[in-house]
């Protein structure tokens, strides 16, 4: 840029400090949500990656059991018969912490003279374990070395003995060690970690003779790796597959894609926001120097040359505002992190490694969105400035009488535009993408229309505030007047509101919705299951208790479920939950059904199964008849009847329901999750909670909940997953308050003049006062106005569309009239606060130096 | 000190006043010990050279502005104890100000702006329309009661200011420069208005100008020079 413009540009900024302050602020918050989101999402694949790394940073492989372990022979034939190296065998599962309020960990045994181990020398995680330590591992039954982050969480020290649980049962382990390693990246791996000899995991999971997993490095680039691949495959019996660390990633990636998207598409939205806070400051600042920038034009300056002195303006703040964003974002993203990892835990899978990493591309990505974001903002501005005729430097005035005169047109665009979302919605497709797309669509066709909406309700409230004077005719008219300005404050609080509004909706429908379904589907009257119950965990309650429940004086019936974590080729993640009658069909709401719920048990004795709302929805299955689904059992494969289809709110991989007695002729496992008791006199459900609790004290880790306490559990975890909506659902409010803030400041401070002419013809400060805020009320009210359907319509499609093609969950809209008070409060409220400054110094102004002329 | 509603003779008095501003951590005298009285209906051209102070002692006058030292009477209202809720009020009903560059309300109809300083007060309604109305008539501008701003020429802007000037009938008229932005002909006529008016209605009215018209059409002369405040007879 030419340097006297150069020297102009910065002696504006110096001398608007706080705009330029503002304008910072407002861009590194859009900047560091999108950061923190980012590094939030990117860790959770990350730590879901390192997991699958504590034996070797460079497995590429993994086999697996599709819904169970598996037998130990088959790791001895891969190495014996197929002469494979560079493998090592896994048995683990997940245990909780009581000391640490029952927090998951993962229990993990391997041979430690399994040639994997050691497959990658120095940067092995395991490369610091000493001979002593390895010997004293699988010499010492119960021995385990704990990661470095457990023994701080837990204050536990070598020598001491850790108790966890797992199922029903307390497993005391002796910790002889604790896992570190310098390096960084490695150490991060070993999070959330209990590390044993394999067989002493076999013996205190449970799973003597079997493996959880084998891990391997196969290079399928070479001739020898993939037919190396092959062998395997040959080899491996059904229900045991080879899976590649890339397909797993891309599983568990796909499986929380949706998740993330939505938060990430909730960063864009503050992104969104805070481009209505850069437009409107840089166009402030535009107008501020309509003179300088006249003379410029004058004396040489070409359009050009004012555009580029615009632009880089932008450009310069765009990428302070940027790295500030970033360093805010890398700070907001360690509590985001948290909070995106426990709803990934709650709806998922379990993530016992806690990563935290800032990968050059997030830095890049908030870089490339606060500085693009502030020249696309800057654009219309920069257009204006560069269009200041020399001589007759077009005013303020004629530019609003041209913005007037276009909003019209804008109102049209914005009405295409709208209609263009709406077909996008209502294509069919089941692209998530897509569907944020609209909304991105329909929010600025909604924007595009705010100027002629503002512009006629302000026309009736002139109507309606006539009888206040002047002022209350007045005020509705300098709204007009400034639409440019007042239009584009108005749409960025609008947008900022609706998305509060429609989220509010969504999560209120949601929940609502979940209430009804728990009211529906929790039937029994109380309910035992093991405390802290991890989602991916296969482990079960004693089967022993399910005889002791029944002979408990006052239970009348016992319903059992049993869920599995199952892996198919097929169908990908789901959990498989084998209910007895009690919790098969009474009292569920069903999408679909082929026949009435008698008729439905009995075929569910035989062949028929019944599927969750997001299972059918994941797996394209229409719900109708004449649909099957081929699992993997313990029999072989075998082919099952989908007979049902119905709403389900649990676990976002989906449920598939299968009878008990089916379940258990064609699983071998006699393994209990859960039990349903009914109890045979309404009036005694404490009674006979206590009875259970007394009765049942001598098994660990054990809840025996009555069904209200259980509603109120599950409604908790329910509140807990959207925590991080609603964090960023806040921050999104607060980009929208220095928007508006930043706007409306700038706008009463430009009209200092003009009050200064009020002050001077007799209008006392608080009469100025009262009408700086009757105008930013009316438009806090405009805005919160505005909100309401377009809220309404937004949560329309995150209920209807997006939440659905997210999860696969059909929820219930429902609404509530406090959602609009509060919308229109907070609009009324952050207006209002813009007018506090201004207000403050009309009071302090000097009036002849503000009625000075240009 | 209470406002008084009376209207009394002397309409003005001016007691040692001075005002000086700091530039640059340099103290600027721009009035010293000015003194001067006016009678009701006086007109008076003020005269100096760009920076002397005139608007300064207008704005002292009109109580926009405070002096450092002396006494300023508007009828037998001494301006210097009063707080600024009353100096404004002061403004309002007893001081009409004209200004170089209008200054209306763009958001206004004519009628509006000039109706805007009774309706501060509280007053609304067809007494305050029938007011403005016929003012706006008398400055001819019967014909343009709801057009806006934005729509007038110079001179009709400056028309209206006068009539806003006028709706309160206030005791003294401030006219700072009111045809510095006009050309020739419509200065003219903006001078006559301005005098017919003060004349019809014994009006006091202190013109800040360059004009000669009206140095020949004042009572009383009056220059700023050095911070000083030189009388001298008009041409008149």
């Amino acid at each position: 840029m030419n340097y006297p413009l150069l020297h102009v540009s910065i002696g504006y900024i110096k001398k608007h400090l706080l705009q330029s302050i503002l304008l910072l602020i407002g861009i590194a918050f859009s900047v560091a949500l999108i950061v923190s989101v980012d590094i939030a999402n990117q860790s959770a694949s990350r730590s879901f990656s390192l997991s699958k790394e504590i034996l070797s940073t460079k497995s590429t492989h993994h086999i697996l059991g599709t819904y169970s372990d598996f037998d130990e022979e088959i790791y001895k034939s891969l190495k014996l018969k197929l002469g494979l190296k560079n493998l090592a065998p896994i048995v683990e599962d997940y245990v909780n912490i009581a000391e640490l309020d029952g927090r998951a960990v993962k229990l993990l045994g391997t041979d430690f003279f399994a040639d994997l181990i050691f497959h990658d020398g120095q940067n092995s995680p395991l490369s610091n374990l000493t001979q002593n330590t390895l010997t004293e591992l699988i010499a010492k039954p119960g021995a385990a070395l704990v990661s470095s982050d457990i023994a701080q969480s837990a204050g536990i020290k070598i020598g001491e003995t850790l108790n966890v649980t797992y199922g029903s049962e307390t497993l005391s382990i002796e910790i002889i060690g604790v896992l570190d390693s310098q390096n960084d990246e490695l150490s991060k791996s070993l999070g959330g970690l209990l590390l044993t000899d394999i067989s002493t995991a076999q013996e205190l999971l449970g799973k003597v003779g079997l493996l959880s997993q084998i891990d391997l490095v196969i290079d399928e680039e070479t001739p020898e790796g993939l037919s190396a691949l092959q062998s395997i495959r040959d080899y491996l019996p059904a229900g045991v597959e080879v899976k590649s660390k890339d397909l797993l990633l891309g599983s568990a990636k796909s499986l929380t894609r949706s998740f993330e998207l939505n938060l990430t598409a909730l960063s864009l939205l503050a992104l969104f926001v805070g481009v209505f806070l850069i437009y409107n400051i840089v166009s402030f600042s535009v107008i501020q120097r309509r003179s300088i920038i006249g003379t410029l034009r004058s004396i040489g300056a070409t359009r050009r040359q004012i555009f580029k002195m615009i632009m880089a303006e932008a450009l310069a703040i765009g990428f302070i505002g940027s790295l500030i964003g970033i360093a805010g974002g890398v700070l907001l993203g360690r509590s985001i992190v948290g909070l995106v990892t426990r709803s990934i835990n709650d709806l998922y899978f379990t993530l016992t490694v806690s990563n935290f990493s800032v990968s050059p591309e997030t830095i890049i990505k908030g870089l490339l969105a606060g500085i693009l974001a502030a020249l696309f903002a800057a654009l219309v501005p920069a257009y204006e400035a560069s269009s200041f005729r020399p001589i007759n430097i077009l005013r303020r005035s004629s530019f609003e009488s041209f913005f007037l005169k276009s909003i019209k047109l804008f109102g049209l665009i914005g009405v295409i535009v709208i209609a263009l979302g709406y077909v996008l919605i209502i294509l069919p497709t089941k692209s998530l993408v897509l569907s944020l797309i609209s909304v991105f669509l329909i929010l600025f066709g909604a924007s595009l229309l705010v100027p002629i909406s503002t512009t006629l309700l302000m026309k009736l409230f002139s109507l309606i505030l006539s009888p206040m004077g002047l002022i209350g005719r007045m005020s509705p008219r300098n709204i007009i007047r400034s639409a440019s300005r007042t239009a584009v404050a108005i749409a960025s609080l609008t947008v900022a509101i609706s998305v509060i509004l429609s989220v509010s909706i969504m999560i209120g429908s949601f929940r609502s919705t979940v209430v009804n379904w728990l009211d529906s589907t929790l039937t029994a009257d109380i309910f035992i299951s093991m405390d802290s119950p991890n989602i991916s965990s296969q482990a079960g309650l004693n089967p022993k208790i399910l005889d002791e429940v029944i002979n408990t004086s006052g239970v009348d019936r016992v319903a059992t479920v049993r869920r599995i974590s199952y892996n198919s080729p097929g169908y990908g993640l789901f959990n498989l939950v084998a209910v007895t009658k009690a919790l098969a069909t009474e009292n569920r709401e069903f999408i679909w059904k082929e026949m009435d719920n008698e008729q439905l048990w009995d075929q569910m004795q035989h062949n028929s199964i019944l599927i969750s709302e997001s299972f059918a929805y994941r797996n394209n299955i229409e719900p109708g008849p004449a649909k099957t689904i081929e699992l993997q059992t313990d029999q072989g494969l075998k082919e099952f009847d989908v007979s049902g289809v119905y709403y389900d709110y649990g676990a976002q991989t989906g449920v598939l329901l299968i009878s008990d007695d089916l379940y258990r002729s064609l699983w071998q496992d006699d393994k209990i999750t859960s039990l349903g008791v009914y109890v045979s006199n309404i009036d005694h459900i404490d009674k006979t909670v206590r009875e259970l609790r007394t009765k049942l004290s001598k098994y660990s880790n054990l809840v025996i909940r009555s069904n209200d306490n259980l509603k109120q559990s599950a409604i908790k975890t329910f509140d807990r997953t959207f925590t991080v909506t609603s964090a960023l659902r806040i921050l999104i409010a607060i980009v929208a308050f220095i928007s508006v803030l930043s706007s409306l400041m700038a706008l009463q401070l430009e009209r200092e003049r003009e009050f200064g002419v009020f002050r001077a013809i007799g209008m006392t400060v608080s009469q100025l006062r009262g009408m700086i805020f009757l105008e930013n009320g009316l438009i806090g009210l405009a805005s919160g106005l505005f909100s309401i359907p377009l809220g309404v319509a937004l949560s329309l499609i995150l209920i209807y569309v997006i939440n659905l093609r997210s999860f696969g969950w059909t929820l219930n809209f429902s609404i509530e009239p406090r959602y609009f008070i509060e919308a229109i409060g907070i609009a009324l409220i952050a207006s209002i606060a813009a007018g506090i400054y201004p207000a403050y110094l009309i009071g302090k102004e000097d009036v002849g130096k503000l009625i000075r002329e240009e | 000190m209470p406002i008084e509603n009376s209207k009394v003779p002397i309409s003005l008095r001016l007691k040692n006043l001075s005002k000086c501003y700091s530039e640059a951590g340099r103290k600027i005298e721009i009035l010293d010990n000015v003194n001067a009285e006016l009678n009701q209906g006086d007109v008076v051209a003020l005269i100096g050279k760009s920076g002397c102070g005139k608007t300064t002692l207008l704005n002292l006058i009109s109580g926009i502005d405070r002096a450092d030292s002396g006494e300023i009477w508007i009828g037998n209202t001494l301006l210097n104890n009063l707080s600024e809720e009353e100096l404004t009020l002061i403004r309002r009903n007893r001081v009409g100000i004209v200004f170089q560059f209008f200054n209306l309300i763009p958001t206004l109809s004519v009628i509006e702006n000039v109706s805007l300083p009774r309706e501060l007060n509280g007053s609304q309604g067809a007494n305050v329309s029938s007011n403005a109305k016929e003012l706006l008539i008398r400055v001819g501008l019967g014909d343009r009661l709801n057009s806006y701003p934005d729509v007038l020429s110079g001179g009709e802007q400056q028309r209206v200011a006068i009539a806003r000037a006028l709706i309160n009938d206030p005791d003294l008229i401030l006219a700072d420069e009111p045809t510095g932005n006009l050309d020739d002909d419509t200065a003219k006529e903006i001078l006559e208005l301005l005098l017919s008016v003060a004349r019809d209605r014994g009006k006091t009215m202190i013109v800040a100008t360059h004009s000669s018209e009206i140095i020949n059409f004042a009572d009383k002369l009056y220059t700023i020079h050095s911070g000083n405040l030189i009388p001298g007879q008009s041409g008149s």
